[in-house]
């Protein structure tokens, strides 16, 4: 069916990866590195700590739509295998680095760089950086668990022998 | 400062209690449920015995359920640094917590029943194997009481950290420090 409830709760979770995952990738891969580029220390910080704190709200929002919506759609399911079980401990896993990511390591840089450059922003930029790209793996891997769940009930299709 | 610090040791206070509580009562239901122990209770005071007999499932559950969002709060007020925001979030989430308890524990006991519920043939087998017939069923009907109510917990706590998430954001986004620079809001 096009239109049902199960299918609006698949859509808002699906919608809740994409805006979760786009927005770190893009902050890490394209916003970041640009902003050190193109901008001046002192509206380089200024930025960042802006793009922090208005992605924490992005992503954990979205993170949050996404353990909802999970939730009902184990519900219409009717079925905990133990491939799911595995995916609901990353999803655990997922919002507690997304937790400390922006509740501590974001919370610090937004109170260390209120007055502009400070020598003790780098490292915590480094560190929710490296938090930042172990959130989006373990959102990679659980979209692909996600996917044998859906469609793993044909065939299994064989790895090709390339050796 | 110290003020606000001393709150938070006294909220910190007050959440361990409820969990403990909680802890307390899922375990002592948990294993009154599993041994089918209420037929003693009913022996000494029947009235007693008969309404722990028609709640005792809602009590496991709600137990399990109230369990699990406390342990979320607890450990994701952890993660939080700054002490004035965690300690608003922590208040609401609590807040948040015991009004969806008791609606979101049937639903978590919905789902905590499919799957694995500890009750599979090589599960008994082996118990009885090792603890003899009757003492063998006993522990099989606890191991699977034990599992439901553990994952009952889990399920909780999964939406306990997602409620926590929510919180901490509105709580944020109406943070003083974050209210002082006016751009911030124009941003489209």
């Amino acid at each position: 069916m096009l239109f049902s409830w199960r299918m609006l709760v698949l859509f808002i979770h699906v919608a809740s990866v994409i805006v979760a995952l786009g927005g770190s990738l893009f902050s890490t891969f394209a916003l970041t590195p640009i902003l050190g580029q193109e901008l001046e220390p002192g509206a380089r910080v200024k930025v960042a700590r802006r793009v922090i704190r208005r992605l924490g709200t992005i992503v954990l929002s979205a993170l949050a739509i996404l353990i909802v919506t999970g939730i009902v759609n184990v519900m219409y399911m009717g079925v905990v295998t133990t491939l799911l079980a595995i995916k609901l401990f990353l999803v655990t896993i997922v919002i507690v680095l997304a937790l400390y990511q922006y509740g501590s390591i974001g919370a610090r840089i937004w109170r260390y760089s209120a007055k502009g450059p400070d020598p003790m922003v780098g490292p915590l930029q480094v560190r929710f950086r490296a938090i930042g790209l172990t959130v989006g793996a373990l959102v990679l891997i659980i979209v692909y668990l996600s996917l044998a769940l859906s469609r793993g009930g044909g065939p299994s299709i064989p790895i090709p022998d390339l050796g | 400062m110290a003020a606000l610090r001393d709150r938070d040791r006294r909220l910190r206070r007050v959440i361990r209690w409820l969990t403990l509580i909680a802890m307390a009562t899922g375990f002592l239901s948990t294993l009154i449920y599993s041994t089918g122990a209420d037929l003693a209770i009913r022996y000494v005071n029947p009235e007693l015995g008969a309404w722990w007999d028609a709640h005792q499932f809602a009590i496991m559950e709600v137990s399990a359920t109230a369990l699990g969002l406390l342990i979320a709060v607890r450990c994701a007020a952890r993660l939080i640094e700054e002490t004035r925001t965690r300690r608003r979030a922590k208040v609401s989430s609590l807040v948040l917590s015991a009004i969806i308890a008791l609606p979101l524990s049937s639903e978590v006991a919905s789902i905590a029943r499919l799957g694995w519920d500890g009750g599979g043939a090589p599960t008994r087998n082996f118990l009885q194997g090792r603890a003899g017939y009757g003492a063998g069923n006993i522990l099989d009907k606890i191991v699977i009481g034990s599992v439901y109510f553990l994952k009952s917990t889990a399920l909780a706590a999964l939406i306990g950290f997602a409620l926590y998430a929510v919180v901490w954001v509105i709580t944020m986004s109406f943070d003083k420090d974050g209210a002082t620079e006016p751009a911030e809001r124009s941003i489209p």
